[in-house]
């Protein structure tokens, strides 16, 4: 049995906060997917940036209320569907850890479909300059295939072990005083992005060698989006050739982080840059160092 | 398909103790009823001050790898569960993850999966849920759910701003400071393990409870709508034990425990005692409020250490653990203990 995405979609307003974007974009998704929204048994959610920096409940129950998913079954009297809600968090590697997770689900029988949903925007739901992320909601509808060769295939994920983290972004309780909810403070090592182009291409080589993998055979490159060409630089340095396309949208989007690989799932979708049986790879690295990838054969 | 386990579990509580009537004492608006009465929690541990969330999941983690027959580098994902992610002090890390942080310290492999997740109190069995899946699914052999609560300031938030006699912070000062560590890996024998796992959010009461920063001082609050909860969730729980029953054919005569969320002693036993007749009666409860409080995330494997350790269960136990948590995150896990009653010595 394979996990396939079923349908995708984003959407971008800077005047909305993260649970806005994410509900809009997903509303849009499960429309596209044409399922049933009762029917879909998961709701993950992998934003990191939330609204008023809420920490309980997780951001997903709310997003499911707001959907109006199978909100109260006793009261409707039938529990024949349920949904159940959490977060994942991992910065941008956390789409391909709610992809496993939503993958074991629906694997084990607990879930029919799951819906991935992803937004940053600033805690204080407005505007601020010194937010590196470009405000955007994602959704990634995942449901099963009988063709077991079909959707993501493999899976590898990979920390650094050297001390090095990259950048850190924290919530500091006691120095924001009472303005918590509006503020986040981020700690960026000067040689970041040198050091993550170089851990991630290490990780991807890694996967693809496990996977015996020929670079030439991979039909689109999908990452995440933290400087100009990052994608680009992945994929010339892992020897892709010509044919093989990589979406890099740095350019028009900025750094949408956890969104970055449904934003680029997306174009590649809504451009029709996707044909049956084209093999995906997709890549993201983030602060820890932390990289994921995935190989989807769509 | 594969049938996953319990393997061992670790569980840490700091050393120093709060009592309910410290806590009284240093409010400036007493609540007009008896805490310690009303909730059954007469002490609580709290963290010292170079305790927090990382340092509490990291001794957790350490005292289940010591009674496992894994090590560190065997273990495929490790899962942090907490809803603080506090790390040098009272700072919320939302990035890098602190199972990266747990993962590098204690010596798990690099190629390991790693993530953390949220579900309020429900975390660690949200955990349970996902690596249940995964085991199941054969992606992975075993994994690490970990959950470190530095969960006290919260109460330090309360202390300074309850005002009212009837208070959306009161439920704050019940809680308490924790770690708990569970490694999961494949059942050996067909009558060991996790039986099933039912989960549901039961959305439409999602408001119900905010934790978030404060707006009166720094610090962190949580703010529970806890009159609502009773009237809406509680009354709803008879009909998920008939829920139960009906898909799981299973009744209180397959248990030998429950082990709810720890709240207060008098709502559980409310609550319960409204589903004994639909679920054929209720197995006893364990709790441990009295000495520990909620611990939220970490509060079943806090109270099952409790008794483990203590030899207060009896052997070959079949659990039920309730989960009920803001979200509201509806959830039960069927078990039994097996190779965990092994490492507390009940039996070889």
């Amino acid at each position: 049995m394979g996990t396939i995405i079923k349908s995708s979609s984003i959407y971008m307003n800077g005047s909305t906060g993260s649970i806005g974007l994410a509900v809009r974009a997903a509303e849009d998704c499960i429309e596209k997917a044409g399922v049933d929204r009762h029917d879909i048994s998961l709701i993950i959610y992998s934003g990191i940036y939330r609204d008023d920096n809420i920490v309980e409940p997780a951001i997903a129950p709310l997003i499911q209320k707001r959907l109006g998913i199978n909100l109260d079954p006793v009261e409707q009297g039938s529990f024949d569907r349920l949904t159940f809600s959490f977060d994942v968090h991992n910065g941008p590697c956390g789409f391909l850890a709610a992809s496993r997770v939503a993958q074991s689900s629906l694997m084990s029988g607990a879930c029919r479909y799951a819906l991935l949903v992803s937004a940053d925007a600033h805690p204080s739901k407005r505007h601020n300059p010194d937010f590196p992320f470009s405000n955007v909601g994602s959704a990634v509808m995942l449901g099963y295939s009988e063709e077991p060769q079909r959707g993501f295939l493999e899976f590898h994920f990979r920390t650094s072990g050297n001390g090095r983290v990259g950048y850190v972004a924290k919530a500091e309780v006691k120095r924001f005083g009472t303005a918590g909810r509006e503020c986040i403070a981020f700690e960026v090592e000067h040689d970041y992005h040198d050091e993550l182009l170089e851990f991630t291409l290490d990780s991807v080589r890694e996967f693809i060698n496990s996977q015996n993998l020929d670079p030439a055979d991979v039909d689109l490159l999908l990452t995440s989006q933290q400087f100009k060409s990052f994608g680009k630089l992945i994929s010339s340095s892992i020897g892709m050739n010509g044919k093989s396309k990589v979406i890099d949208l740095f350019d028009e989007y900025g750094d949408p982080h956890t969104s970055s690989l449904g934003l680029g799932y997306n174009y590649a979708a809504s451009n029709k840059l996707l044909k049956k049986d084209d093999r995906i790879l997709f890549v993201a690295s983030g602060a820890g160092l932390s990289s994921a990838c995935a190989l989807y054969v769509a | 398909m594969y049938k996953s386990r319990f393997e061992s579990m670790g569980v840490y509580l700091p050393e120093k103790i709060v009592t309910t009537r410290e806590l009284i004492d240093r409010m400036e608006a007493k609540p007009h009823f008896d805490l310690e009465t009303l909730t059954g929690i007469s002490a609580r541990r709290w963290r010292s001050d170079e305790e927090d969330s990382y340092t509490l999941a990291s001794e957790a983690v350490l005292r289940a790898l010591e009674k496992s027959s894994y090590v560190a580098q065997d273990i495929d994902v490790i899962i942090s569960c907490s809803i603080t992610r506090f790390k040098g002090g009272l700072s919320y890390y939302m990035e890098p993850a602190l199972s990266k942080y747990i993962k590098d310290n204690l010596g798990f492999r690099e190629s390991a999966m790693n993530f953390d997740m949220t579900n309020a109190c429900a975390g660690m069995l949200t955990g349970v849920y996902i690596l249940n899946n995964m085991i199941k699914s054969g992606l992975v052999k075993n994994g690490l759910v970990v959950s470190g609560e530095c969960i006290t300031p919260i109460s330090e938030t309360a202390l300074k701003e309850i005002r009212e006699p009837v208070d959306a912070q009161f439920a704050s000062l019940t809680v308490g400071d924790s770690g708990s560590a569970l490694i999961m890996d494949r059942a050996l024998e067909a009558n060991d393990g996790i039986d099933f796992i039912e989960f549901m959010t039961l959305a439409e009461f999602a408001e119900l409870c905010f934790g978030m920063p404060s707006t009166e001082h720094s610090g962190v609050a949580m703010y529970t709508d806890a009159i609502a909860i009773h009237r809406e969730v509680i009354k709803r729980l008879p009909k998920l034990f008939e829920y139960l029953i009906k898909k799981y054919n299973v009744n209180a005569t397959d248990y030998d425990y429950i082990i709810p969320h720890q709240t207060s002693a008098r709502a559980i036993s409310t609550a319960f005692n409204m589903c004994s007749p639909h679920f054929d009666g209720i197995p006893e409860i364990l709790m441990s409020l009295d000495k520990y409080g909620n611990t939220s995330s970490t509060s079943h494997f806090v109270v099952l250490e409790d008794h483990l350790s203590g030899k207060k269960m009896k052997e070959h136990a079949r659990v039920l653990f309730v989960s009920l948590a803001s979200g509201i995150a509806i959830g039960f896990i069927s078990a039994k203990l097996g190779k965990l009653e092994v490492n507390y010595g009940y039996y070889n």
